[in-house]
Parts: C-alpha cells; sequence; structure tokens
C-alpha cells in the first residue's frame, strides 16, 4: 500500500458537515432520494472538493489519503446521505482497484478522470443467479483478436446507468485445477454505450438514489488492453480491497446509525406527552442511550481496523468483524429511532424512515453478515462453514 | 502581493438559544459543550477574498489569530482554504481583551511578520458585534482603511474597493498598504478542499506570546458593567374591526403609534 498523506481530520469532519449543512441540507436529500437519482451537480460538487480523490494517488489528481480519513468522510457522507456514500464507495474501491493493478496507462485514461469527476465507472460482480459465491459467476469474456468479447448479466451495478465503463468481473479460462475456481476470473473495463450492454435500473427500496442496475453483456466488447491486473487473476487482485471495502462500509453503518440516534434524541427532547418531553421517560431514554453507546463502539472498532489497513496489515477478521457489528448497530439504531418516533418517523417528510430503509442493505451488502461470521469463525480456528 | 488576515474564533453564530449561558458574576460568555466555536463568518469572507487576490495576483497569505490555543483550528481552516501561514498569538493576558487591546497586539504581530501589501479582516466578529478592530489596527499601523467592503480590484499599486453605503454602495481607491474589512457581500467563502486540509496538517503554525511581540496589555479603554441574557418578553395584541378593511386600517394605526411603520 502507498504511503498515506498526513491530514487533519478534525477539520475533515467539520468541512464536510458544513458542506452538506448549507449545500444539501436534508429537504434536498429527500429530494433526491425521492426521485431515485442522485443530482449530477452533488458528484460534481465533491469531485470539486477532491473526495473523490481521497483514495488515489496524488500523482494521478489524487489525494493519496489514509483509510482512517476515508472511515471518516464515509460516516459524514452517509449521515447525510447513504446513498450517496454507497456510490462514493464503490468509486473509491474501484480507484484503488485501478491504482494497485492498473497499467501506468490505465491509471492515467481512467483515474484522472473519475477523480475530476469527470467520469463515472462502475463495477460488476454479482450475477442475477448469485451474489456472496463470488466464484459461481458465469458471465465470460474471450480474447477475439485484439478485443474482450463479454456475456453474461451482472446485477446491483451501482452507477452503472450513468458510467462511461464497467469493470466487469468474467471467466476469461477455465479453473486450473477445476476446484480452484478462483483461477480463471478477469477483470475487464468494458466500456459502456455500445449495443452488446443493455442497462436498466432497478429500484430498490432502501438507498434508493444510489442507482444499481441490472445488466446484459451480450457480445459487448472491449479492447485488449483493457483487460486491469493480470489475466485469470482478478479475483485476487481484488481481495486486497475486500477488508478496505468492509471496513469503509462499517462507516457507512456507523453514519446511518449517528443520523438515527441525533434525530430521534432531538425529537426525543422537543416531543412532549403527559407534560414532559417524551426523552424524560425512561422507555425513550434508555434505548437511545444504548444506540449512543453501540454507535461509539462501531465508531472505534471501523477506526482501529482502519489504522491497521493503514499501518500495512490485513486485519481480515476485524475488518469482517467491523462491518457485521456496525450493520447491526445500524439496524438496531434505525429500528429504536423509529419506535421513538412513532409514526413521525414513519412520514416521507422524516428522514427517520430513509435511514431505516438505507441500513437494511448494509446488512448484506457487501459482504452479507452470515458471510462475515462466517469469515470470523474460520479465523477462530473453526472448520469452514459455507 | 504580500497579505495578511486577521481571523477570530467565536463561538458558532448557530448555536441554538436554548443552549447559550453566560456567566453574569464572572461576566463571560460560557462555552457551549458539544459545539466547537468556529471562524468568524465575516473573517471567513476576509479569507476567501485574500484567497482569491492571490489566486489572480500571486503572492503569500499570512493568517493571524489573537485567541486560546483552540484558535488553532480557526488558523488550520485558513490555511485548508489557501492561505500560506498562520501566527497564533495565545496569551492568558488578552483572553478580555476590549477592542483597542486587540487592536494593539494583532497591530504588534503584523509588524513581526513583515512588508505587506494589505490586510484583510472581517466587517466585524459575530459574537460581539462591535466593528471596532479593523480601523482601530489601520490607525495604529497608520494606513488607510475602508469598511464594510463588498468587492476588491488591484491595479498596481492601488486598490479599486467596492465599499456598502446605506442605499447601495461606492468606488474608491485606496493606495497600498492599506486594511480592508470584508462583508459577507463579497464572496461565498470556499469549501476546504481535501488537497487543502492535507496542507494544512503539514504547515506549521507558529505561536507567540504577548512578551514575544513586546506588547502588553495594558490601556483597556472598555469597562463591561454587566453581562446577562435579556428577557424576550412576547404580548399578543389582537386588533378587531367590522370588515378586513377595518381591521387593516386598525392594524396600521397601531403599528404606527408603535412606530413601527
Amino acid at each position: 500500500m502507498a504511503a498515506t498523506e498526513p491530514l487533519d481530520i478534525d477539520l475533515l469532519r467539520r468541512s464536510a458537515r458544513e458542506f452538506f449543512a448549507h449545500e444539501y441540507p436534508p429537504p434536498r436529500i429527500r429530494a433526491m432520494d425521492e426521485a431515485q437519482e442522485l443530482d449530477p451537480q452533488l458528484w460534481r460538487d465533491i469531485a470539486a472538493l477532491g473526495w473523490l480523490g481521497l483514495s488515489i494517488p496524488q500523482e494521478y489528481g489524487g489525494a493519496g489519503a489514509s483509510t482512517v480519513a476515508a472511515a471518516v468522510l464515509m460516516e459524514e457522507i452517509a449521515r447525510a446521505f447513504a446513498s450517496l456514500a454507497v456510490d462514493y464507495a464503490l468509486g473509491g474501491m474501484i480507484a484503488r482497484l485501478l491504482s494497485d493493478v492498473g497499467t501506468p496507462e490505465q491509471r492515467v485514461r481512467w483515474l484522472t478522470g473519475f477523480a475530476a469527476g469527470e467520469e463515472i465507472l462502475s463495477f460488476g460482480i454479482s450475477e442475477p443467479s448469485g451474489g456472496t459465491d463470488a466464484l459461481a459467476l458465469t458471465t465470460r469474456a474471450r480474447l477475439n483478436g485484439d478485443h474482450w468479447v463479454v456475456t453474461g448479466q451482472k446485477l446491483w451495478t451501482s452507477m452503472a446507468h450513468k458510467a462511461s465503463a464497467i469493470i466487469t468481473v468474467a471467466r476469461t479460462d477455465d479453473p486450473d485445477p477445476p476446484d480452484r475456481r478462483a483461477r480463471g476470473i478477469s477483470l475487464i473495463i468494458v466500456p459502456t454505450g455500445q449495443p452488446g450492454l443493455s442497462i436498466s435500473r432497478v429500484h430498490l427500496a432502501g438507498m434508493r438514489a444510489a442507482g444499481t442496475c441490472l445488466c446484459y453483456f451480450d457480445g459487448a466488447t472491449a479492447p485488449a488492453n483493457h483487460l486491469l491486473g493480470p489475466r485469470g487473476r482478478g479475483f485476487h487482485a481484488m481481495l486486497g480491497m475486500l477488508n478496505v471495502e468492509r471496513v469503509l462500509a462499517g462507516a457507512i453503518s456507523v453514519g446511518i446509525a449517528r443520523g438515527a440516534l441525533e434525530d430521534a434524541v432531538a425529537y426525543a427532547k422537543d416531543r412532549h406527552a403527559f407534560g414532559r418531553p417524551i426523552g424524560a421517560f425512561q422507555a425513550i431514554q434508555h434505548p437511545l442511550a444504548e444506540t449512543a453507546a453501540e454507535l461509539e463502539a462501531a465508531r472505534l472498532l471501523v477506526h482501529h481496523v482502519a489504522e491497521r489497513i493503514d499501518a500495512g496489515e490485513q486485519p481480515t477478521k476485524e475488518a469482517a468483524m467491523a462491518k457485521l457489528f456496525a450493520a447491526e448497530v445500524a439496524i438496531r439504531a434505525t429500528d429504536r429511532g423509529m419506535r421513538t418516533m412513532a409514526a413521525h418517523g414513519l412520514a416521507a417528510e422524516s428522514d427517520m424512515q430513509r435511514y431505516f430503509r438505507d441500513a437494511r442493505l448494509q446488512v448484506f451488502s457487501p459482504v452479507s453478515n452470515e458471510m462475515a461470521k462466517n469469515i470470523v469463525g474460520e479465523a477462530l480456528g473453526m472448520p469452514r462453514s459455507y | 502581493m504580500n497579505i495578511i488576515v486577521c481571523v477570530k474564533q467565536v463561538q458558532d453564530p448557530e448555536t441554538p438559544a436554548s443552549q447559550f449561558r453566560v456567566d453574569e458574576a464572572a461576566k463571560k460568555v460560557i462555552p457551549p459543550p458539544g459545539i466547537p466555536p468556529t471562524v468568524n463568518q465575516y473573517d471567513a469572507n476576509a479569507i476567501e477574498a485574500a484567497v482569491q487576490l492571490k489566486e489572480q495576483h500571486g503572492g503569500r497569505i499570512t493568517v493571524i489569530s489573537l485567541g486560546k490555543d483552540t484558535a488553532r483550528d480557526a488558523i488550520k481552516q485558513a490555511l485548508s482554504m489557501g492561505c500560506d501561514a498562520g501566527l497564533l498569538i495565545d496569551d492568558p493576558a488578552f483572553e478580555d481583551a476590549d477592542a483597542y487591546q486587540t487592536a494593539n497586539v494583532l497591530a504588534a504581530a503584523i509588524k513581526s511578520v513583515g512588508d505587506y501589501d494589505l490586510i484583510l479582516c472581517g466587517r466585524q466578529a459575530s459574537d460581539w458585534d462591535q466593528a471596532q478592530v479593523p480601523q482601530g489596527l489601520a490607525e495604529l499601523l497608520g494606513i488607510p482603511s475602508v469598511t464594510p467592503v463588498a468587492g476588491i480590484e488591484v491595479t498596481g499599486t492601488t486598490l479599486r474597493v467596492k465599499r456598502l453605503i446605506e442605499d447601495g454602495y461606492e468606488v474608491l481607491e485606496v493606495p497600498m498598504p492599506a486594511l480592508l474589512a470584508v462583508s459577507n457581500e463579497a464572496n461565498q467563502p470556499r469549501y476546504p478542499t481535501l488537497k487543502g486540509i492535507m496542507a494544512a496538517a503539514r504547515a506549521k503554525v507558529d505561536v507567540k506570546s504577548a512578551a514575544d511581540l513586546g506588547v502588553n496589555a495594558v490601556g483597556r479603554k472598555v469597562q463591561l458593567l454587566r453581562l446577562y441574557v435579556p428577557k424576550v418578553e412576547s404580548q399578543i395584541e389582537w386588533i378587531t374591526g367590522e370588515t378586513p378593511e377595518e381591521q387593516a386600517a386598525n392594524l396600521a394605526r397601531r403599528l404606527r403609534e408603535e412606530r413601527v411603520i
């Protein structure tokens, strides 16, 4: 991993809060959530702030910041707008992948435009037949002269409808030996806007503005030099990013949980019943206190894992723990928040219903909590359980 | 072009009124827990104006703040927006400085920095709203000053300054070096970029005491007699009338009696 630049975390956190508070206050966020689309200006704005280049090395126009900085910014983005955080996390993952295994030409071609917000890249790994069992993918790419021909389907490809290319995980070679399924999988940068590739939106109940898509590859082509990383080693190239992806997913959950807690506490102070603010009743106060404690623990775990990644470690078990624990904290926090606000929390004008819906995605994305438990269990020395 | 920007860290003006407290005995504002202080908004306009001038004409921007150690955050924010160097004057003797004492120590700090072409301040600070320091500072330094400023252009060694007046603005030509007190009409302060935040992390903030600057906290001009939160009382008066027109006429009469219109 490249050396990271020092950064004033408090200043980053404060400036992110001020940006959202003044430029994208909750009514603007709610409008995007209802429209199920990110305002393109929002993406351009965060590019202008340099956020898209956070993980990109400085020589390609990025900031080369640490995983801790990424976690802090991710929490702040998710606190304001979790749909944006999902897309932002995806972008960061792609940027890391390009930085780690891209050729110099690929880095210049894709990273510079991405960091500037001029180009969006998507990533296609899950398929309609399965996501957790990623190695069972059926999308294939074959080299035909000077170009790849890709056939298959990808599901949950965020921002594909706006992307200029989709980094597509496809089998290019049969595994050898057959039981080593990770072998023979490659990453192909497939340009969009071609007849062999059709993209349609999938509308979810949560993270509605993230813009997830279904992609059909029916003879889609990509130049031969669009192979990202070594042929047949695409899955191995992704492994190095998984811990970062999981810890940042934990940071998104922390952001959602914080939103639910802050809104619930504000409501509990303001709403009166029986002559007192409802926050004066233990039935309201205690669950929120539990959320506060769990939120603090989740954030500390996320930051601890991020620090270890920045120190050059691969804390696979702890990254899975951070993802798992923070997602469950978000679920409990939004449930308690919803109970605090009762029907007011369900109103379309309330942000609580958005947090509640968005938190649901965190349970199974980017890896299911059940798989995260499998990883932790195996790391504890128990037999592989899947 | 060498620019100096004076910034003040203030209590966040968006602090809910319910959390605003004063210690009447000590005659001090009690910082609200959990709400960090912030850069005075007019000072953020001054920082933005300085950075824009640097972008247009090149040069160097030095940020100076008189305050506690926490004011380092205000300087860091200015650095993250594009300023180059920071100087914090941290001295408990100046904790409750009045406008004259503040201007006096800032003048000494500016002299310690060296040559300058332009000094930018916010038109006033949102905590005490006195709008005294900028002009006092210019007087002590013996340079011309303009306040409140809504626009700045530089031509050679002359400034062309748009100054706000009651019903519009006037344009003044001012020779440099000069001091301008910037108003919010001048610009929209930028948000720090990631690279700016990183540059701020690398930048060193010098810290000096009053003794380092050769000044002391004497010559106070203002005595604070009492500090308290005024009680706000509201009364409702129903305006009656047989018809809407009569109600409107009665309302207008009452407003005139109260000298509202």
